[in-house]
């Protein structure tokens, strides 16, 4: 990975950042999902196991899996991994590649196919760490993704329902399907559900929404454009340099939207 | 509007392409294939054609 250390640095920050608000303790403030956006859980997992080193996160992640296995959308996980291009999929088995993660449950393993057994020592280190996590009560007010998880049951419906409370989200039934990494007949089927109950009006927008979200932190779209930005900086040529970040969408990714006005030049 | 490119910027293109590949699709191999119009210019045959050729393997 070219990409420059400051820049991973702030990537590192930032998700540590994202972390805080699903209840790690990390020393660093936590994000404001009223203020910053939604963090979809399944994209914060595949952004951080992109860009993991051997540190405190390699046992406090496990340690997470654990205690919030029940909250944790495998279908979805295992979408966006098999989505994942080859060199990035490569990236990321190599960083799971850590004793503690054979620690996690079967269901977590088997999305990324890991199968190593951890010791004796790692299971007792993060049985600690467990410990310093925030309670499931504290994480559903942090966090608007797990709460609806919570209310709703772990699954695309959940999920749904989180993205029509942000502000003027007018996304499309396809769109939603690829911001949610699912089929496009498992969107349109909640869709009509919504609008049966009232939910939702005929133009998919959430009838009598107070205090929206400002729109997503962390998406499907930030991992699509964290692959973009580690290419980009691959790149010897100017000029696919410039149209790899040229093919970075915001929409859905303040994440990179506040990682890249601090580095990337000429967006 | 289709336009001819000399030996130069057909080999630039190429430099650019592989270039591409070798960053999204890392540890694969490809074998580049020049045909019609580029490979006539890089024949130095002086008139190159323009159509587009449609190439099945």
């Amino acid at each position: 990975m070219n990409l420059p250390e400051t820049v991973k640095d702030r990537v590192h920050f930032m998700l540590r950042s994202a972390w805080v608000t699903m209840g790690i303790p990390f020393d660093v403030p936590i994000v404001n999902e009223k203020k910053e956006g939604v963090i979809d859980l399944e994209a914060l997992f595949m952004s951080t196991f992109l860009f993991m080193e051997r540190d405190r996160i390699v046992t406090d992640l496990p340690a997470w899996i654990i205690r919030f296995k029940d909250v944790i959308n495998h279908q979805k996980l295992k979408s966006m991994f098999k989505s994942c291009p080859e060199k990035h999929k490569r990236t990321i088995l190599e960083n799971l590649n850590h004793d503690p993660f054979g620690a996690t449950p079967e269901s977590f393993k088997r999305v990324f196919g890991l199968k190593n057994i951890p010791s004796k020592e790692i299971i007792q280190t993060i049985e600690r760490r467990s410990s310093k996590l925030n309670s499931l009560d504290h994480v559903a007010q942090t966090s608007i993704m797990l709460k609806n998880r919570l209310l709703y049951g772990t699954g695309f419906r959940a999920d749904l329902i989180t993205i029509t409370q942000i502000k003027n989200f007018k996304m499309n039934g396809k769109q939603l399907a690829t911001l949610l990494c699912t089929a496009d007949s498992t969107i349109s089927r909640i869709l009509n559900d919504l609008r049966s109950c009232k939910f939702l009006d005929q133009d998919n927008e959430r009838i009598g929404l107070a205090n929206p979200y400002p729109g997503m932190f962390i998406s499907t779209q930030t991992i699509l454009n964290l692959y973009e930005t580690i290419d980009a900086e691959e790149f010897r040529s100017e000029e696919l340099k410039r149209d790899a970040y040229e093919n970075i969408s915001f929409k859905n990714d303040r994440f990179c939207m506040q990682l890249l006005s601090s580095f990337a030049s000429g967006l | 509007m289709p336009r001819d490119l000399n030996k130069t910027q057909i080999f630039e293109n190429l430099e650019v392409l592989s270039e591409w590949l070798s960053v999204k699709y890392l540890d694969d191999t490809f074998e580049l294939v020049v045909v019609g119009g580029a490979a006539m210019a890089l024949d130095e045959f002086k008139d190159q054609t323009r159509d587009i050729d449609r190439i099945q393997f």
